[in-house]
């Protein structure tokens, strides 16, 4: 009974069934109207509902709680969408349209001959991005995620993910912290992309403390001593939904993680300029910043 | 996946649009335009690409199908808005369920569209007001229609002003 039960949790396989069957069946010109009330289902999803909240009581220090609720509304539409988005990518091929600002970064990593790391936040379709990119370039890129906590669900994602991922794509997960840092340094070294999201820690990994919109957070490590080891840039980049179908792809100035003598001191560096960038982007589209657990103890508390 | 680089002026080409009367506005819109150059732009072309045409229709639809929900339960308008919403999901796993695994969409689309025709046509002669809410449903399906007969005339001068989009 617990087995069955635990389909219908919020990780629980039950609702990416729900989606796919969605994304199959629901009229598109009817989708407004899906997405409005299933985002207001989601509102009653109570620790996802508190975790966003939670975040942007920092985020917005002004703001009323009355008007955060409303807010998390928003940041539930444009999950919802985005989501959705990634889905019918997958199943139907169907694309947004795109705009890139720092193109010139984009560009550069996309024609440069060594490795690079993209550093990235649960942002818009950060998936939908890195399929894109795999179609659309020339280069290997392998992307690092956290596994699904469900088992089910992993086994779904994962079924997914094998009929639907793009050629040039390799996925990878986070909890098998030593083994995978080999695997990506050795990636690096022969010209591939590793994509991360550098704005959650997940259990077990080594990480950086930080200040985020002025609370004490934590930030992966692994990025940082990968970009140091492998003497490759780190490019900060955000996958922005601006609206039904439209993202934005901002890549921002790479970041150099330098080998010096005092390696605590460098990497304090670089997970401080990757906050302060995190933080510029999260400010400015707090409404779709996929966070929902409370990205600092002190809000927790 | 067709994409359009670089070429902002290619949002008004009418393979993005999905309705009848969006297509010809939007080629009366493309005809007008002057190249707009834009970097850095990618633009998809895909019939459902644009925003504003599906969410005047998700609200054209809601409207329309909750005004004659309002009618036949005899419930505020409001109400009937989430009666609606939530039938929506019920109403679609008539086909879903039939038909797992498969691409649904434009099988579910002329269902829903019967459906608030078949209730338009229904309460078209009905004495209360609810027989102009039957009528705007018919008059907006006509003039689609009528749409699309004169796109199927313009065909030839829409495919080369969109040839000449993707060529650029």
């Amino acid at each position: 009974v617990r087995r069955f039960l635990d389909r219908f949790h919020a990780q629980g396989v039950f609702w990416r069934q729900v989606l796919r069957w969605a994304v199959l069946n629901v009229p598109i010109w009817l989708e407004p109207a899906v997405m409005a009330l299933w985002a207001l289902i989601f509102l009653l999803w109570g620790p996802g509902r508190r975790g966003v909240m939670r975040n942007l009581s920092a985020i917005l220090p002004r703001s009323s709680p009355v008007m955060n609720f409303l807010r998390v509304y928003r940041v539930f539409w444009n999950f919802a969408w985005t989501i959705a988005d990634n889905v019918r990518f997958k199943e139907l091929r169907v694309v947004p349209d795109w705009e890139f600002e720092g193109l010139e970064h984009f560009e550069e990593l996309q024609s440069r001959p060594g490795g690079a790391i993209i550093l990235t936040a649960h942002m818009g379709s950060y998936d939908l991005a890195a399929q894109l990119f795999a179609e659309t370039s020339s280069r290997q890129i392998v992307m690092v995620r956290a596994p699904e906590t469900d088992a089910a669900t992993r086994r779904f994602e994962e079924d997914l993910d094998a009929r639907t991922r793009a050629a040039g794509l390799t996925i990878d997960f986070s909890t098998r912290a030593n083994e995978l840092a080999l695997d990506l340094l050795h990636a690096l070294r022969n010209g591939e992309i590793v994509a991360i999201q550098g704005d959650r820690v997940t259990p077990g990994i080594a990480a950086l403390p930080a200040t985020l919109f002025g609370k004490t957070t934590m930030l992966p490590a692994g990025p940082f001593a990968l970009a140091m080891a492998a003497r490759v840039p780190i490019y900060p980049l955000f996958v922005i939904r601006l609206g039904r179908r439209r993202y934005r792809l901002y890549t921002a100035p790479p970041l150099e993680v330098v080998r010096t003598r005092d390696r605590g001191e460098a990497f304090a560096r670089a997970a401080t300029q990757w906050s302060e960038e995190l933080e510029r982007v999260v400010r400015a589209g707090w409404q779709q910043w996929f966070e929902f657990r409370p990205f600092s103890e002190e809000l927790a508390a | 996946v067709k994409l359009v680089r670089g070429r902002a002026d290619a949002r008004f080409m009418p393979s993005r649009f999905h309705f009848a009367i969006f297509r010809l506005g939007a080629f009366v819109r493309l005809r007008s335009a002057k190249p707009q150059p834009q970097r850095g732009l990618l633009l998809a072309v895909d019939r459902h690409q644009t925003a504003r045409e599906h969410y005047l229709a998700a609200l054209w639809y809601v409207g329309s199908a909750a005004c004659f929900a309002s009618e036949l339960l005899s419930i505020p308008i409001a109400l009937a808005a989430v009666v609606v919403l939530a039938s929506f999901q019920l109403l679609l796993c008539v086909i879903g369920l039939a038909r797992r695994n498969q691409n649904n969409i434009r099988a579910q689309s002329i269902f829903m569209m019967a459906l608030l025709a078949g209730g338009a046509a229904y309460y078209a002669f009905a004495k209360t007001w609810i027989r102009f809410a039957a009528w705007q449903v018919l008059a907006v399906m006509a003039l689609n229609a009528l749409c699309a007969l004169i796109l199927f005339f313009l065909r030839g001068s829409i495919a080369r002003a969109e040839a000449s989009l993707s060529a650029a």
